[in-house]
């Protein structure tokens, strides 16, 4: 498979913990600036997926590369210094630091001190600065961890459920700050809410029992939930 | 108050009133208690800000009170020296063993940690025991030679200069609270993954701080060394292994005051309740339960929000910004 323009290839990814294999020779890209969306049920092993492109499970067999540079046996510290950041599903910031602490700690990581970025798209988190992020609700703590990935300017952010669980007005929230990001930063999305999909993905990924069943790029079938179909 | 004064007031004004103890206190209990503190600073932050629990602590004091002891038995007579040799050795033994420790978490870490305890009182004991001296250990009180404007031979200068280190090592990891570091630390103990995922070297971050805390414990040990001017095998015992810990949960983990109030209470249960009757660990015990029983939070965690509470009161409320 060729994408010459493509700035995230994943090719023949094989994974798997101990004897069970979870992922089954899965290849997707995701072009420059676009963002793609990992659909499917519980167990799929769509966060597999993600955890193995951060650098955290080393696949069996076949590549991931971002920009012609193969990711395969780096560490997730390496990945994340190339500008790929992951925000993880739990929704768990550090619980002891300050929101304040928790930017500074991204900000020293990644040396960009400009934390308007943040506040441009997540304006609560300022007046939150000296709040422990154990006492942030669910919705503050998933603007902390994008806005924290944010800072250094990310060249791919990969986002795992972000919506889960949260109040219908910060989905609609986020909806929109993934719309924005979309030309700046390259995005690979795992998520169940099809209506947000809908609306802010490029290209739908349909994954199920580990492998990619369905790529989805015509954006009137995407806007239409036709990726349903395949779960 | 501004922030810097604030910041200095908490430091000079408890590590004040033990320095005006010194003339209601005797000098012997004031000077354990500083040394002790020390030693439990160490703990206290491997345990309260990496989340590192560590039965091993006696071999990392052992380390830098031998190195002190060997300097001043067989190489030289100049206390400073010696407890800088005492501290580089103690950076020595930790660096090289961080490097493998580290990588352990949890009950591994104790244990192996406990476990080295037991091989460096062993290796003092007998293994080395022609340079050690074995179980008589070795004496150098009369081998060292005055220091200049505090005199570390004489009780009253070195309770001084013990009172100086341990206001330097306060300050240090009071100031280290507020680095990238000391949040990193904290981040470590809380989510080890999300540190990764920020770009951080978590194996870095554990190392460094387990070096720093070890050789803190080394620099207790190179202390006790000059003051007592003799080491022995029983400080790497096994069977002390646990005393900066209890000390640290009985002052409050990963708390400021937490292992100044927790040598207090202990060097002074231990003092005080000794004299009394013979089981004084008896008495700690039971402090200990009751005080996690109380909510885990030791002395000072359980006094700081009252605290905290009375000092909000008496100040006037800020004024409401938007």
């Amino acid at each position: 498979m060729s994408h010459p323009d493509g700035a995230l290839v994943v090719e023949g990814l094989h994974v798997g913990y101990g004897e069970a294999q979870v992922l089954f020779d899965v290849h997707l890209a995701v072009p420059r600036g676009q963002l793609a969306a990992c659909v499917g049920r519980n167990g799929a092993g769509k966060t597999t997926l993600l955890r193995t492109i951060a650098g955290f499970l080393r696949p069996r067999a076949g590549s991931v590369r971002y920009g012609g540079v193969d990711l395969v046996g780096r560490k997730p510290y390496e990945v994340a210094r190339m500008g790929i950041r992951y925000v993880q599903q739990d929704k768990r910031v550090f619980a002891d630091l300050t929101v304040r602490e928790n930017l500074r700690l991204a900000s020293y990581a990644t040396g960009d001190w400009d934390w308007d970025v943040v506040f441009k798209y997540f304006p609560r988190l300022k007046g939150l600065l000296d709040r422990k992020g154990g006492y942030l609700s669910g919705g503050e703590r998933q603007m902390l961890m994008i806005g924290r990935a944010l800072l250094g300017r990310p060249k791919v952010l990969l986002i795992d459920e972000p919506t889960e669980g949260l109040a219908p007005a910060v989905v609609e929230q986020l909806g929109r700050v993934f719309e924005e990001l979309k030309g700046q930063t390259t995005l690979l999305m795992v998520e169940q809410n099809l209506p947000l999909v809908g609306r802010v993905a490029d290209v739908v990924y349909a994954v199920k029992e580990g492998r990619v069943v369905a790529e989805i790029t015509d954006p009137d079938a995407i806007r239409s939930g036709a990726v349903e179909a395949y779960l | 108050m501004s922030r810097r004064l604030r910041w200095w007031a908490g430091i000079l004004i408890p590590f004040g009133v033990l320095a005006v103890a010194r003339w209601v206190l005797p000098l012997p209990f004031l000077v354990e208690v500083l040394i002790f503190s020390v030693y439990t600073m160490a703990c206290n932050f491997l345990l309260g800000r990496v989340g590192f629990i560590s039965f091993g602590q006696p071999a990392y004091l052992a380390a830098g009170a031998y190195g002190t002891a060997f300097y001043l038995y067989y190489f030289g007579r100049d206390p400073l020296l010696g407890i800088l040799v005492g501290l580089a050795s103690g950076w020595l033994f930790s660096a090289v063993v961080g490097l493998v420790f580290v990588r352990l978490r949890s009950d591994y870490f104790a244990l192996v940690n406990l476990a080295l305890a037991v091989i460096v009182y062993h290796l003092m004991q007998k293994v080395l025991a022609p340079i050690t001296k074995g179980d008589n250990g070795l004496w150098f009180l009369d081998r060292m030679t005055s220091t200049p404007v505090l005199d570390l031979t004489r009780p009253d200068g070195f309770v001084w200069f013990a009172w100086l280190v341990a206001v330097a090592v306060w300050a240090l990891y009071k100031a280290l609270d507020d680095t990238v570091f000391g949040a990193c630390c904290l981040a470590t103990k809380t989510n080890e993954d999300k540190v990764k995922f920020l770009g951080y070297h978590d194996f870095k971050i554990r190392w460094t701080a387990f070096v720093l805390a070890n050789t803190t414990a080394a620099l207790a040990g190179s202390l006790y060394g000059v003051y007592f001017g003799f080491v022995s095998p029983e400080m790497a015992s096994a069977a002390r292994a646990a005393d900066p810990v209890v000390v640290t949960i009985l002052g409050g983990t990963g708390t400021l005051y937490g292992p100044l109030v927790g040598a207090l209470a202990y060097v002074g249960m231990k003092d005080l309740v000794s004299g009394v009757v013979g089981n004084w660990e008896f008495f700690v015990g039971l402090l200990l339960v009751v005080i996690m029983l109380a909510g885990e939070r030791g002395i000072w965690g359980t006094l700081e929000p009252w605290l905290r509470r009375r000092w909000a009161w008496r100040r006037p409320a800020p004024a409401l910004q938007e």
